[in-house]
């Protein structure tokens, strides 16, 4: 055996059980999927009927389809950077040396752990037009909120704060495992230096911390796109005032699964698909341009 | 002063993250008729402590715990280990075929999981396991999640380490357990956690899967106080509450290994 | 056209699937021993069920009971209940389990399921096994609501209908003595009480399913006979519309949203009435607001919308099964179980000789609330039966929701509604 061949051989034996069980519970279910979307398929009689691109025709011309891909990527646009900004921040302050760190990490974890179910209430509640904490809140200080949940406008607002409330300890988490793995004696170098505050955060920590930067950049990408869970608590099941919540998985869930068209639900995953492998190419594509410039 | 700065706006952060909990809290403790009200109050009166039994009555919620942690145990020690072998060998092993196959995990991530439920039971029911631990634990026993999480990390170790664990014969796997493990206890740790949580939480997989209450986990438990037309809001709260605790321990634990610029000793 | 492709596939299925090892159990340990003695319906060999529901808390506790009493009755029976969660869940763990021919024996159905998994000879007709007395003893709307093409192809379990519900200290303080029972009346009412105190007169929910109610009750039709076509975009639907829109611009009726619940408003005095399920009734436990309900007010006639699940048996179960799956129906929907049924969860008693039973008659005089649903029944309606519907009503409701906030006019609403209606009508029948 070659060297090459002895490595590639070591790699597989070490990759052997994931590929195995990601072929078998991923892989062949999605490329089932990828098959199905080209028939018309109730998921219960045994026949299909092929109908080729239809699905995917028909999806493009629902203007209802439009409206799921600007909310989604407006969802996409807000969340991601408000998250990702929010947590590296928050992962900052718990990574300091300060008193009850325990409890403020553990405090800012919680949403994460909790059951969506019962938080999701607890945000209707907030969010309430006459009786809400939020409108509470905003009555002392003098002004009159709106019917949040019933006003379209303020839709993304509801979704995003929501999904902030909820994932932000668990990208404060995946930051503070990044901060954790940027080795002390970079720090002391630059130290000698003369650098600190600022300065040491963009020229230690900031390009020390990119790998994990990139990867819940990509991550919080994906997940957003496939926002679908804030939407069906928020608004009992429904996509919000006027369609405002209509995202593409809901519309995808709905669409398809309730109305027995496995077939068309599937082609609308195929297309979400795209846009989500489109929209991580691009990321890694700037993310090697970046690294090679600094 | 810059300290005081910090206190101030972790404050603020906790303030925002908390605050639901509180409401989640006292609904808990209110009688029912007072749940809902023009003018909610945070303080319960009385204190209805009787929501917490009423609550876990209401279903087998000991059962129901001892299956969460074991399913969840089962698939995040699998998934760390799976993950991290996976990981090692797409961060640091030269192989054919290795950009694309990382592609092509990272591509399973972007199609929604909602289209796998049907294809999967229907390969469990052909493996017969419906209605086993096997059943609901085989399928999530790795996530492309944990491979690329720890890929990364992996990634930005100084190559010293793997060079001189190459020069002194050692198997990769024997590296990874032995050399990076120690060195990446937070990344295990995160990459655990969350595993553990997202499995913990997991609701659609084990009601589609099992045929029984001994099998049943904790979210399973939570679907008995919501009906098509009405909440038992202050039992789900107070279920809510104390499904939510063991979870908020292991996180206790597992983030003691998280220390502040935590010093590598060997790195060089 | 579709019944006789249903007819064709009852026969391709039952042929397939009969001598599968595909059992109800789909892989329960515990029913490994009713599989084997599947040949023969011998009622000496012990037979386990598997019947997947949909019944949280104390409606499961009432089920279970119900349940082991039956097991006492036919000690050679096991029920295995299995609690799925939501109506949704329920749904997809059936969807799941028909792809992959691991039927339960019994499961609830919501008739729009029903209906594909009619069409899909997926179910037992139950004309045999259900005896023609207790058949015809069926509150008739649910009986029809059972019946496809005449055969009976399921039983009413959880069954509800909508009432009036009113807060009494309310109406008394806006000197109304009795509740108001026709259109005119509740919204008369609804702006005296919005007058006197303050608050809506009634809770309203801006969704399709209220138009659909209204409509019925303007007297108009949901589809046309061959539920090809949207049949709503009449007066009635115009009437319909322009009923709800008047409610809200008077301020005599509050629009909740999705997310809430109608009882809930109820219960913190929002509103001082509102139409909803009787299944509502055991969420309004405020101790302070004092309430009754009424029959449901009527337009130009009277329309009484129901809900709730049918009980169905998979035909891949075993002939064993089968027999004791119907013994079990035949049992939950007995006089004596239905009334201990209707008292314990607040659903309505599925029989019409119930009504005239000396139990249930001394149990309604102390519980009067629950006597008024059933004399409304002879007004009762259901929805079409068609899953195709489904998100097309999600998409009606957006348009409601469009015409309330002053968005646009009733006309173009009605026009849009039946729009989206026949498309999906359309969809449906050219994707099936």
């Amino acid at each position: 055996m070659t060297l090459k061949a002895r490595r590639t051989f070591t790699a597989y034996m070490m990759l052997v059980p994931t590929l195995i069980l990601v072929a078998v519970f991923t892989l062949y279910p999605i490329l089932e999927s990828f098959v199905i979307s080209f028939f018309h398929w109730d998921m219960i009689s045994p026949h299909k009927q092929f109908v080729g691109l239809q699905n995917y025709l028909q999806i493009f011309e629902d203007p209802l389809f439009h409206r799921a891909v600007i909310n989604t990527l407006l969802f996409v646009i807000l969340y991601v950077p408000i998250v990702m900004a929010l947590g590296l921040a928050v992962a900052l302050l718990l990574n300091a040396r300060i008193r009850f760190r325990a409890f403020f990490r553990t405090a800012i974890f919680l949403p994460y752990v909790t059951s969506i179910a019962a938080t999701g209430i607890i945000w209707q509640w907030i969010f309430n037009g006459q009786f809400g904490l939020l409108n509470d809140l905003l009555r002392q200080i003098g002004i009159q909120g709106p019917d949040w949940l019933n006003t379209p406008q303020d839709t993304m607002i509801c979704l995003v704060t929501l999904s902030v409330w909820q994932s932000l300890g668990y990208v404060s988490v995946l930051f503070l495992a990044g901060l954790q793995n940027i080795s002390r004696e970079y720090y002391e170098a630059a130290r000698v230096d003369g650098a600190h505050g600022w300065r040491l955060f963009r020229h230690v920590t900031w390009p020390l911390l990119s790998p994990t930067t990139f990867f819940v950049l990509l991550m919080s990408t994906i997940e957003a796109f496939k926002v679908f869970l804030p939407v069906y608590v928020l608004y009992g099941a429904t996509d919000g005032p006027n369609d405002s919540g209509l995202t593409m998985l809901y519309y995808m869930f709905t669409e398809g699964f309730s109305d027995y068209r496995m077939g068309y639900a599937s082609a609308s995953a195929y297309i979400l698909f795209v846009i989500i492998l489109a929209c991580t190419l691009l990321q890694m594509t700037l993310q090697r341009r970046v690294h090679y410039e600094s | 002063m810059r300290k005081l700065l910090v206190y101030a706006a972790l404050l603020v952060v906790t303030l925002f993250v908390l605050g639901p909990f509180i409401w989640m809290i006292s609904t808990s403790l209110k009688p029912a008729g007072e749940v809902l009200s023009a003018t909610p109050s945070l303080w319960p009166h009385p204190f209805e402590w009787s929501n917490y039994s009423t609550a876990w009555k209401s279903a087998p919620f000991g059962r129901y715990f001892l299956n969460s942690l074991l399913i969840s145990g089962v698939e995040t020690a699998f998934d760390l280990t799976f993950g991290a072998m996976a990981a090692y060998a797409f961060a640091r092993l030269e192989f054919v075929g290795k950009r694309t196959l990382f592609l092509a995990l990272l591509a399973t991530l972007m199609v929604p999981g909602e289209l796998l439920l049907i294809p999967n039971y229907i390969t469990v029911a052909k493996l017969h396991w419906v209605s086993t631990y096997q059943g609901i634990i085989v399928p999530w026993l790795v996530s492309v999640f944990t491979i690329f999480l720890m890929r990364q990390f992996f990634l930005s170790m100084p190559s010293e380490i793997f060079e001189a664990a190459e020069l002194d014969g050692l198997h990769p796997v024997r590296t990874l357990f032995q050399i990076v493990m120690p060195l990446t206890k937070p990344v295990w740790i995160t990459a655990g956690l969350i595993k553990f949580i997202g499995s913990w939480n997991s609701f659609l997989w084990v009601v589609v899967v099992s045929n029984s209450q001994s099998l049943d986990t904790v979210p399973v438990g939570l679907m008995n106080f919501t009906s098509d037309v009405g909440t038992e809001y202050n039992q789900l709260m107070a279920a809510a509450t104390f499904c939510m605790v063991p979870l908020a321990i292991v996180f206790l634990v597992g983030q003691r290994y998280f220390v502040e610029g935590i010093a590598r000793s060997g790195i060089r | 056209m579709a019944t006789a492709t249903a007819v064709v596939m009852c026969t391709l299925m039952a042929t397939g699937c009969g001598d599968e090892e595909t059992g109800g159990g789909g892989g329960v340990p515990m029913t490994k021993s009713a599989n084997s003695s599947g040949q023969a319906a011998s009622t000496a060999q012990p037979v386990t069920i598997t019947f997947e529901e949909s019944m949280p808390g104390k409606l499961g506790s009432e089920l279970q009971k119900l349940t082991n009493e039956f097991e006492k009755q036919n000690p050679n029976v096991h029920v295995q209940l299995i609690f799925n969660g939501s109506y949704s869940t329920l749904e997809q763990k059936l969807t799941a389990a028909i792809a992959s021919n691991t039927e339960p024996t019994v499961a609830q159905v919501e008739e729009t399921w029903e209906t594909n998994y009619v069409q899909n000879g997926l179910i037992e007709p139950l004309d045999s096994v259900i005896p023609k007395s207790t058949q015809n003893d069926l509150i008739p709307i649910w009986r029809q609501d059972s019946s496809y093409n005449g055969k009976l192809m399921s039983v009413p379990f959880n069954k509800s209908a909508y009432v009036l519900y009113y807060n009494v200290d309310d109406l008394k303080k806006a000197g109304i003595s009795s509740p108001p029972t026709t259109w005119n009346q509740l919204e008369q009412d609804a702006i005296k009480i919005q007058k006197k105190e303050g608050i809506p007169g009634l809770g309203l929910q801006g969704n399709y399913y209220t138009f659909e109610m209204l409509l019925k009750q303007a007297g108009g039709q949901i589809l046309n006979a061959s539920n090809t076509k949207a049949a709503f975009n009449s007066s009635a639907g115009l009437a319909a519309l322009d009923f709800m829109k008047r409610l809200v611009d008077e301020h005599a009726a509050k629009v909740i949203g999705a997310n809430e619940y109608l009882s809930d408003g109820f219960n913190t005095n929002e509103y001082a009435m509102d139409l909803d399920t009787v299944a509502a009734m055991s969420f309004i436990n405020n101790p302070n607001i004092h309430w009754k309900v009424a029959p449901l007010p009527k337009g130009a006639t009277y329309a009484v919308p129901t809900a709730g699940l049918n009980l169905v048996i998979f035909n891949a179960a075993t002939p064993a099964q089968k027999a004791a799956a119907a013994k079990y129906l035949n049992f939950l929907i007995s006089v004596p179980s239905t009334i201990e049924w209707a008292e314990q969860t607040g659903y309505l008693p599925v029989r019409q000789s119930v009504l005239t039973n000396p139990a249930w008659t001394s149990y309604i005089k102390t519980h009067p609330n629950q006597g008024v649903a059933p004399n409304e029944l002879k007004y009762a309606y259901f929805s079409p039966r068609l899953a195709s519907l489904y998100s097309a009503e999600q998409e009606m409701t957006t348009q409601i929701g469009n015409m309330l906030a002053g968005r646009q006019t009733p006309q173009v609403t009605l026009q849009n509604m039946a729009n989206i209606t026949n498309n999906a009508l359309a969809q449906g029948n050219s994707g099936q």
